[in-house]
């Protein structure tokens, strides 16, 4: 969460990537970090080792497209507020 | 002095206990109220300024100042003359090789174990004999390991159901430290802060983010040498903890240090030995699972994982396998521990400090 914080702040379009079972952590951290609305993109909890190679393929390209839209809209938000 | 910190007002010590547990100041162990006059006994010992910042303690990013570091050693019983031992312990958690932040949060859950060797350990009045792990009434050992839990949970806020997420969690995280008997005290090896490149006469905290605590029987002087070190290989190569290219500690006694030693085995034969010795075949290792395959150490970027008889190390480098000689006298059974790391590494640092 540091390294996404300190992107965001750098005016780098950034999301901390994040385990569900970790969500907490990663919202506590931010808000520690004075950045209690840090983009965070919370994936499900899952067992990766336990799933078909094909299934984890899936799973990230999911997340990436996820990522993608945030991102998109992230710059459009930039657009407007200048 | 002036310091910055929150005064709180409490009727007596009663009204503190309670208070303490209230307010979430300790994990769950008594602590002694950090009063001005104590917090700024240890200011005036160490002579430094309290606002100065030593880092930022994941996962609260929490400033850990002089001043706030010396109040959780004062809340764990610490004196004056503990704290260069204390900051110095900060300081090395803080190198990025311990990868503090995972041992505050991963499911893992490890404990910081605080090393301490060298000359301090007699100027201070450690305790490097019998029960050398555990509470023997020694202050130094059980305050100074204390102090630094208290940092990581006041500081850091690495809490359990907060922002800690240790599965099982580890015992030692309530107070973890071992001191490492001086060469005047039976130990006939190079100490730990020499072997890791500094002075017998410097004094030094090492910290080793432990995953585990496995006491051992190896029988030293009770069969040969070679058996002895396939008990220690077969320990250090455990399924349950094998973690390819990673780094352990183990903790001799003195008396099995001086066996090998009589033999003729300084310590960098005894652990070359062992480094050559601790390895397991893939289809042992293809039995566990669960471990990140980006990890850098993973074991398929280590062997070829089509070849059932490739050989997986358990380590890989001098670094990898520690060892300090501490403990009591020990009966033929010959009792050591051996302590596996967890993600980070061990981290050395002298205590700039001469106690005179």
């Amino acid at each position: 969460m540091r390294d996404t914080v300190n992107m965001v702040r750098q005016g780098v379009p950034s999301i901390g990537l994040v385990h569900e079972p970790f969500e907490k952590l990663a919202r506590m951290q931010a808000a520690q970090l004075g950045m209690p609305d840090a983009p965070i993109l919370i994936y499900p909890q899952d067992l990766p080792s336990s799933d078909s190679p094909e299934l984890v393929q899936q799973k990230a390209q999911e997340v990436a497209m996820r990522v993608i839209d945030i991102v998109l809209s992230q710059r459009k938000q930039e657009g407007r507020a200048r | 002095m002036k310091l910055a910190s929150k005064v709180y007002e409490v009727a007596d010590v009663d009204d503190f206990a309670e208070t303490a547990y209230r307010m979430g100041w300790t994990d769950g162990l008594p602590v002694f109220p950090p009063t001005e006059k104590k917090v700024a006994a240890m200011l005036d010992y160490v002579r430094r300024e309290p606002d100065e910042v030593i880092g930022v303690i994941s996962p609260g990013e929490g400033m850990a100042t002089i001043e706030k570091i010396a109040i959780n050693a004062a809340m764990a019983g610490c004196l004056p003359e503990y704290l260069p031992v204390v900051i110095t312990a900060v300081e090395a958690m803080l190198d990025q090789t311990f990868e503090l932040m995972r041992v505050q949060c991963t499911t893992g859950g490890p404990a910081p174990l605080v090393i301490v060797s060298g000359p301090v350990v007699r100027k201070l009045g450690f305790n490097c004999g019998e029960g050398a792990f555990t509470g023997t009434g020694h202050r130094p050992n059980s305050t100074i390991g204390r102090a630094i839990r208290l940092i990581l949970w006041n500081i850091g806020l690495g809490r359990p159901g907060q922002m800690s997420h240790a599965t099982m969690g580890h015992p030692g995280r309530y107070c973890y430290l071992v001191a490492e008997r001086p060469p005047e005290e039976q130990n006939p090896w190079e100490e730990i802060h020499v072997t890791n490149g500094l002075k017998s006469e410097d004094s030094a905290v090492s910290m080793f983010p432990a995953g585990t605590h496995i006491q051992l029987s190896a029988g030293v002087g009770a069969n040969t040498l070679e058996n002895n070190l396939f008990v220690f290989q077969d320990v250090l190569c455990n399924l349950g903890y094998f973690q390819a290219a990673s780094q352990k500690l183990l903790v001799i006694n003195p008396q099995a240090a001086n066996v090998f030693h009589d033999a003729g085995w300084d310590k960098a034969r005894f652990r070359d030995a062992l480094l050559n010795q601790c390895v397991r075949p893939v289809r042992d290792i293809k039995r566990t699972g669960g471990q990140s395959i980006t990890a850098t150490w993973h074991w398929t970027k280590l062997v070829d994982v089509n070849d059932d008889n490739a050989l997986v190390p358990n380590m890989i480098d001098a670094h990898h396998l520690q060892i300090v000689v501490s403990g009591g006298w020990a009966p033929p059974v010959s009792q050591c521990c051996a302590i596996t790391s967890m993600h980070g590494e061990m981290v050395t640092r002298k205590i700039e400090w001469s106690w005179e």
